[in-house]
């Protein structure tokens, strides 16, 4: 019986091994290849591939524009992050709470993700150009009309943005892991005389905790999905508030500074890859209390 | 049963694999010889220009060479998607044989070793202001210049482009320092100067715009309403022989005067080639590039319509040059055949050294913020401060 049992799940795993080969080879050619050839580019000297250690880290390390973009980088995801995931995470339980399933207010939400890039700048150009709608708007309204894209108000504007334009998506995600709670709890709450709040704070949210690192690592991966457009609408060089490190190392390629793009790619990268860990780390830890 | 699906399975999974391989092997290898070239050359141009093409063509004709031009600015891409796309060819290695460098820095491509040797303009253009009566002074700074200037009828038409871009290469460039207060400073009197230019400009001529390639400057010339009196002052870009013996002929019959030293910068390089350290082609882009900074190259490219880099060759070949009629909006000037006194005075005027041909970034950065000052939308501060501001970026990336 121990040998049928120990056949079986050899040849499980040789399943399971032959359906992950094709995932598996493309990650390893398309990811994990051109990743490390980065990395090897971040040691060396572009025109003469001379292993140069540190110093192209140190380059870049001293470069302020560098410091500056990364700043604004984290700055960036710092104030958008959690607008994304905790007011995703509101809208999901209001409609939850109160819409249901079929509602045309998540069909709704999800638009902006299937509007082209194109139109995106176009609007974002009419709205917030000075002569544009809002400083329309303001204007007759008695207010001074603003260079928008210039001024300390472009971050929010491309906050908002990223918002605006990822907030349908993890507002499904939301819904979707929320569809995984019982219906009849929430019902014995109502019953047992629990109001909105309480049912989002003692059934609702502990039951998401689990999604929360899915979803966190998502919207983390997703911070450089808007770029396209916001730097259509602000060319290469925009308000210092919102140069980010996407523009930075777009400029580099555009100058063909190799080594500088691959060891700013590296330093760019820690910070997510540090995320990642710490996300799974606690992930695994809360899979072996579950376990225990 | 089962088995079957199985097999199926490893069908399906080694297609899979074979393709993905197969897509790896076409991104990544390099086909050394193609099997069918369709062209012994390759050549990559940011900006496009039917005089520089002809001479581009004429001179792979002159060498046997049948030649690929490939034009940047025919498409629909910007120039810094364009560069972006270059940028990936010459990673790639399966970059043009020859970049022409107009409009480009190329500091960046010899600094990642893409370029190989040195790069030599093959032409050039040559900036020229004409007068009736007195000669305009030479002059440090661009106040004084538009004084000079205010009082004498003017002849611009796309001058004022022209201008814009002088000023800022000769009075602005040289006093940026990345430092935002005193660049904003320095563009503080810019801005205002060019708004004072404009209206100016205006006074003579109602359409005033900037270019956005301040080299690509059209072969007209305006010269000859000063010659007929209609105007004081004329500048403009000499970039042919045709123009530089029209000139000529101006200043015999009408006793205009003309000068390139009124300012410092007056001769701008065209046609900066350098091969790629990829060429697939190597040796037939040295013996091209050798072609066209030889005497017989350098005529080539005086017969197709540009100024040859090689003064002796520019020289010879005006004196060549037979007897012509020019028909302007004003006068018919017949231009007899350039006499060697005449070569030689033009050769004082000409400066001797062509400058370091840049990518106009930054000024294109100050330009478009200047423009947004003087259309309004910005106030000077607003303006002067943003255009620090992106100067400061782009100086310390």
């Amino acid at each position: 019986m121990k040998m049928v049992v120990h056949e079986q799940k050899k040849i499980d795993n040789r399943r399971i091994l032959l359906l992950l080969t094709p995932s598996v080879a493309g990650v390893c050619m398309f990811l994990l290849l051109p990743n490390i050839d980065v990395l090897h580019r971040a040691f060396t000297q572009a025109a003469t591939g001379e292993f140069v250690f540190l110093d192209n880290f140190r380059s870049v390390l001293d470069n302020e524009a560098f410091r500056l973009a990364g700043y604004n980088s984290f700055l960036f995801a710092a104030i958008s992050l959690p607008i994304l995931i905790l007011g995703t995470l509101f809208l999901a339980m209001l409609l939850y709470e109160y819409v249901g399933k079929g509602s045309w207010t998540k069909t709704a939400l999800l638009l902006p993700m299937a509007i082209p890039s194109a139109s995106i700048v176009l609007t974002w150009k009419l709205l917030f150009h000075k002569q544009g709608i809002v400083n329309g708007v303001l204007d007759t309204i008695g207010f001074e009309p603003l260079n928008w894209m210039d001024s300390s108000a472009a971050l929010w504007i491309v906050v908002g943005f990223f918002v605006w334009k990822n907030s349908g998506f993890y507002l499904v995600l939301w819904m979707a892991a929320l569809s995984r709670i019982p219906r009849e709890t929430m019902e014995a709450a109502m019953m047992d005389g629990a109001d909105a709040c309480q049912r989002m704070r003692f059934i609702l949210l502990p039951q998401l905790k689990g999604s929360f690192a899915g979803i966190i690592l998502l919207a983390v991966l997703h911070l450089n999905g808007s770029f396209r457009e916001v730097s259509q609408v602000t060319g290469e060089y925009p308000e210092s508030r919102i140069f980010t490190l996407q523009y930075l190392l777009n400029n580099w390629f555009s100058a063909l500074e190799v080594d500088k793009i691959a060891a700013g790619a590296v330093l760019y990268s820690i910070p997510f890859i540090a995320l990642v860990l710490l996300v799974q780390h606690l992930w695994n830890r809360k899979e072996s209390f579950h376990a225990e | 049963m089962q088995c079957s699906r199985w097999t199926w399975i490893c069908v399906v999974e080694f297609v899979l694999l074979v393709l993905i391989t197969g897509l790896f092997i076409q991104t990544y290898s390099r086909v050394e010889e193609p099997e069918e070239a369709s062209a012994d050359l390759t050549i990559f141009l940011l900006t496009s220009n039917s005089d520089v093409r002809q001479c581009l063509v004429a001179l792979a004709n002159d060498t046997g060479l049948r030649v690929e031009l490939t034009e940047a600015d025919t498409g629909s891409l910007t120039d810094f998607e364009t560069r972006r796309n270059l940028n990936m060819a010459l990673l790639a290695e399966r970059g043009p044989d020859i970049i022409v460098m107009d409009d480009m820095d190329a500091e960046p491509y010899r600094r990642a070793g893409v370029l190989q040797g040195d790069m030599v303009p093959l032409a050039q253009s040559w900036f020229v202001i004409s007068c009736r009566g007195n000669m305009i002074e030479p002059s440090g700074d661009i106040t004084s210049l538009l004084r000079q200037l205010e009082n004498r009828s003017l002849r611009f038409d796309h001058g004022f482009d022209i201008m814009a871009a002088m000023v800022y290469r000769i009075y602005v460039a040289p006093g940026l320092s990345g430092d935002k207060e005193k660049d904003s400073l320095v563009l503080k009197h810019f801005f205002s100067d060019l708004k004072h230019m404009r209206a100016m400009f205006r006074k003579k001529d109602a359409y005033v715009s900037f270019w956005k390639e301040n080299l690509d400057i059209a072969g007209m010339n305006f010269f000859d309403r000063v010659a007929s009196e209609k105007a004081d002052v004329a500048l403009d870009y000499l970039t042919s022989l045709d123009q530089l013996q029209e000139l000529s002929a101006l200043n015999n019959q009408t006793g205009l005067q003309f000068s390139s030293s009124v300012f410092p910068t007056n001769s701008l390089p065209r046609c900066m080639m350098a091969v790629t350290t990829s060429a697939a082609h190597r040796q037939e882009a040295e013996r091209y590039l050798k072609y066209a900074r030889s005497e017989a190259g350098q005529e080539t490219i005086s017969d197709n319509g540009l100024l040859p880099a090689s003064r002796r060759v520019m020289f010879r070949a005006l004196r060549k040059r037979p007897p012509e009629t020019f028909l302007t909006r004003d006068l018919t000037i017949n231009a007899p055949r350039v006499s060697a006194k005449e070569c030689r005075e033009l050769s004082r005027l000409l400066p001797t050294k062509c400058e370091e041909g840049t990518d106009g970034a930054i000024m294109q950065l100050v330009m478009q913020k200047a423009q947004s000052y003087m259309n309004g939308s910005k106030s000077l501060t607003e303006a002067t401060e943003e255009a620090a501001d992106r100067i400061w970026l782009k100086w310390n990336e």
